[in-house]
Parts: C-alpha cells; sequence; structure tokens
C-alpha cells in the first residue's frame, strides 16, 4: 500500500490515480461509518461517493501537517451527514429483526457474544450521547486509532479513552435490555 | 488512578481485538485482575465490531469509483483555496459555511495543532471561539471549555520546553486557560449570558482585539450559526465540525437521561482534568531552569486547576 503522504501530494497536483488510490484505501472505512451513522445503505453510498467528491474538490487546501489524511476524511463525512440528517424530515425507518438473539435478563453476565447487524448497533448508538456516539462509530467502524480519533474529535486521548469506556458500557446495558424500540 | 488504568487497559485489549492479534481470553490472562471486569466490556465490543464490519461488494466500490472518476474528469485539477477560506461572491450564505468549512479545513486542521507565536495560532482560537458560539447546550459549552484548556496546558508544556517564549506568551496562554475553566464554572452556575453578565469575570486576554476577523462569515450554514448581529470581542470564523445529530425519537425520560449522562460525562472530564493538568504543571514548578516569572504565570493555572468543581 503506497503511503498517505505520497498520494496527497500528487492528488493534490491533480494526479487523478493517486486519489484513485486514496480511494481504493479509504472507501471501507468510509462507507462502514457512514451506514453505523445514518443506518441506510443505500444513502451511505450516495453520501460515501459525495465524501471522495468533496474531497477531491477540496485536495488543494488540505495541508499534511500531522494530522492523518482519513482524520480529514472523517471529517468531510461528518459534516455529510449532518446536512443529510438536517435535510430529512425523519430518519429512516428500519424495523429490527427481533428474531435475533439479543442477550436478556436471562443471562444477567451478558458474558456471551450477542448476534447483533449494524442496523441494531445503530438504534442501540442513539441511547448515547454525541461524543460517545461518534467515539464508537470512528473506533469501530472508522477503525481509527485512539490518536487519530483523539484528532478528529480535537479532545485528549485520554478523554477519548474515557468515552470509548463509558460508551461500551451503555451500549452493554442498552442491547443487553433491548432498549431500542424496535426502529431507528 | 485506577479508573484510568482500567480505561488503558481496556484500549489497549480493544486495540488487540480489533486487530485481530489476540483473541478476549488472552487479553483477560494479561490482566487477571481486573479481567471479570473487562470481560463483559470486551465481549460487547466484538459484537459491534463483529456488526459493524459490513464490507462493501466490489461492484459497488467499482459503481461509487465510476461515479467519482467522471466528477474528477468534470472538476478538473483541485482548486486551492485563499489562506483565509473565501468562498466565491456567488455562493449563497448556506452554502459558504460549508464551502469554508471543506475549501478551508486543511488550514484549520492544520491550526489545531499550532502554538502560540506560528501565524496559524490565531485561527486555532477563531476556531474554538466559534465553537463555543455554536455549541447548543451549556454542557457541550463546558465540555470544550475543558478542552479548550487542555490546550492550554499543552501549550504551556510546549512553551516551557521552548524556552524562546516570553512572559508575554505564557501570560496569554495562562489568561485564557482561567479563561476557559471560568466559563466552565460560570456556566454550572447557570448563567444565562456568560458575556454580558461575567464581564467582571473575563481576563484580558479573552477580549482578543488581536485575532483577525475572518471574511469566512456564518451568516446561514448547514450547521447552526451565531446570529450576525450579536455582539461580540472575538470574530467570527467557521463552525467547527461539531456532529449535532438530532436525538433519537424517544419518550421524554430518555432524553433526560441522556442529559443526565452528559452531565456525568462531563464531571468525569473534569475529574480527569483537574487530575492531569497539576501533574503537567506541577513539574514545571521544581525545574530549577524555569525562570521565577514564568513559574508565577504557572501557580495561577495550577490554582484554578486545582478549583475546578464538578457540576452539581
Amino acid at each position: 500500500m503506497q503511503d498517505d503522504k505520497g498520494l496527497v501530494h500528487k492528488a493534490r497536483q491533480g494526479d487523478k490515480e493517486a486519489f484513485a488510490a486514496l480511494y481504493e484505501s479509504h472507501f471501507d472505512r468510509i462507507y462502514r461509518y457512514v451506514v453505523m451513522k445514518i443506518g441506510n445503505r443505500a444513502e451511505a453510498e450516495d453520501m460515501t461517493q459525495q465524501v471522495f467528491v468533496k474531497a477531491y474538490e477540496s485536495m488543494g487546501s488540505y495541508q499534511w501537517q500531522g494530522t492523518p489524511f482519513s482524520a480529514w476524511l472523517f471529517r468531510i463525512a461528518h459534516n455529510q451527514i449532518v446536512d443529510f440528517i438536517r435535510k430529512e424530515s425523519k430518519k429512516p425507518t428500519v424495523w429490527l429483526d427481533e428474531s435475533l438473539p439479543i442477550a436478556g435478563n436471562s443471562d444477567p453476565q451478558g458474558e456471551i457474544e450477542v448476534k447483533l447487524n449494524i442496523e441494531q448497533v445503530t438504534v442501540a448508538a442513539q441511547q448515547l450521547t454525541k461524543a460517545q456516539r461518534e467515539v464508537i462509530s470512528l473506533r469501530f467502524a472508522g477503525e481509527m486509532s485512539i490518536t487519530e480519533v483523539a484528532k478528529a474529535m480535537r479532545k485528549s486521548e485520554g478523554a477519548i479513552k474515557a468515552l470509548q469506556h463509558s460508551a461500551i458500557q451503555a451500549l452493554r446495558k442498552t442491547l443487553k435490555a433491548g432498549k431500542h424500540d424496535g426502529k431507528i | 488512578m485506577a479508573k484510568y488504568k482500567f480505561e488503558n487497559e481496556l484500549n489497549e485489549c480493544l486495540e488487540r481485538l480489533l486487530s485481530g492479534t489476540e483473541t478476549i481470553e488472552q487479553c483477560l490472562q494479561r490482566y487477571p485482575d481486573d479481567a471479570s471486569e473487562l470481560e463483559p466490556l470486551l465481549r460487547t465490543a466484538a459484537s459491534i465490531h463483529k456488526a459493524v464490519d459490513v464490507t462493501p461488494s466490489p461492484e459497488l466500490k467499482a459503481r461509487v469509483l465510476y461515479n467519482l472518476r467522471l466528477k474528477m474528469a468534470e472538476v478538473g485539477k483541485p482548486r486551492r483555496a485563499s489562506w483565509w477560506g473565501l468562498q466565491p461572491r456567488w455562493a449563497s450564505a448556506a452554502v459558504a459555511v460549508m464551502l469554508v468549512f471543506v475549501l478551508g479545513g486543511g488550514a484549520v486542521l492544520a491550526a489545531d495543532s499550532s502554538m502560540p507565536g506560528s501565524p496559524l495560532y490565531p485561527i486555532k482560537i477563531i476556531t474554538e471561539n466559534i465553537s463555543l458560539k455554536l455549541a447548543s447546550s451549556d454542557i457541550e459549552k463546558a465540555e470544550l471549555s475543558l478542552t479548550f484548556a487542555d490546550r492550554r496546558v499543552e501549550e504551556m508544556d510546549y512553551m516551557m520546553a521552548n524556552s524562546k517564549y516570553n512572559i508575554d506568551d505564557a501570560d496569554e496562554v495562562a489568561s485564557r486557560y482561567i479563561g476557559n475553566l471560568d466559563r466552565v464554572t460560570i456556566l454550572s452556575s447557570d448563567v444565562e449570558s456568560f458575556e454580558s453578565e461575567t464581564g467582571a469575570a473575563m481576563t484580558e486576554a479573552q477580549r482578543d482585539t488581536t485575532a483577525a476577523q475572518s471574511p469566512a462569515t456564518l451568516s446561514g450554514a448547514a450547521v447552526p450559526t451565531p446570529s450576525e448581529s450579536e455582539e461580540t470581542t472575538e470574530p467570527t470564523p467557521p463552525p467547527q465540525v461539531t456532529l449535532t445529530v438530532p436525538p433519537a425519537t424517544t419518550s421524554e425520560s430518555t432524553v433526560k437521561s441522556s442529559e443526565e449522562t452528559e452531565q456525568d460525562e462531563l464531571n468525569k472530564m473534569i475529574q480527569y482534568y483537574t487530575y492531569n493538568h497539576p501533574k503537567k504543571l506541577d513539574k514545571w514548578l521544581s525545574d530549577p531552569n524555569v525562570p521565577e516569572k514564568n513559574k508565577i504565570v504557572i501557580r495561577r493555572m495550577l490554582q484554578n486547576a486545582k478549583g475546578l468543581k464538578t457540576w452539581k
């Protein structure tokens, strides 16, 4: 895999193949992040495309100064999601498949690994605070390191670790209790 | 503190789990004392990790790339934004702010890690100020203020390690730090208008008239913007990227529960910083090479750090 820094430099000069290589390298993570945030895969496809279009259009102003290119992409994705949610009068409704096993009170320790789908995680994540939700999305869907998340969210690494801890705790409680009302 | 040790252990286990280099059982063997607390969290994390592992099909990826290539051909060479991210005159107010953020995003991101004395440092402060103005709640403002206070400590740390900085730079950073913490205290007292009612509490450095006014206006945006008529001593720069995801359509009790959780989160942040900041600042007080005049400044910051109270 080519170095992002070198590809970014070439893409800024207008090298479309270099940008296409960046696309190949980051598409999956951005797509997963968008799907997790909006819970709609069809919309996520369009939105992911828009992220890369905007990134290409703005490459001229991006400067590699310690902040990873991926963090910049996630910020663009973040803005796209904000716009999308504002435009929508209501979020798409996805009914959960209630046959999927979710650990309930019969398993108070909740030690088994539960089979979930991304829509269920999206719904459960609505019970989190904004910051917790963002950390979970960037860490799990975006596969970003603590350092990258800290830079993207402009918080300290310690704060991100604390948010990560409280978010997973809260999600565990939500998923165990089945607090997701069955729809997004 | 034990809590931070646990969070570090959890994070280390997650890093290994998410990268596939270790199983949960291997992680637990490494931290037997905390295994009972770690295990349920790691299992939840493993479930989430599997759930979000949505791999886009090769067809989807190829289709999006095809469309992207068409767009790239249309756009031609990426354009360069001006230093301040000026948007074209024809852009509507709503589009202007978004363009400023995306086109100027490189400069804003670069400014984030800038230090006093850097030409990008004013952008950093401008961006912080506008973030505060765009914050939708007192808790969000308080969280932002704490994050910015943390940055001031990093800046002070950097300046002490680079003795080229003079007392005025250090004083300015310290004053901003105290202002950030004052804001947290005042917000928790439920003062309606921080600017109008707490002018006496603000330090001189808060009235930063040296930062250049950004022409990137916030008159209308894809994200909430401050009123243009609002008088402020601070410029109105582009909005921060804060995800203002609308709340879920939940019952009032769930919303209330979310607000209580945010306050808990804020208090955790306060506790974290009141623990960590004195540690970082104390080391400079005990350094014989640090001039006494700089130590006076650091003592002021330390006093405020130790005095910060959690919200009730």
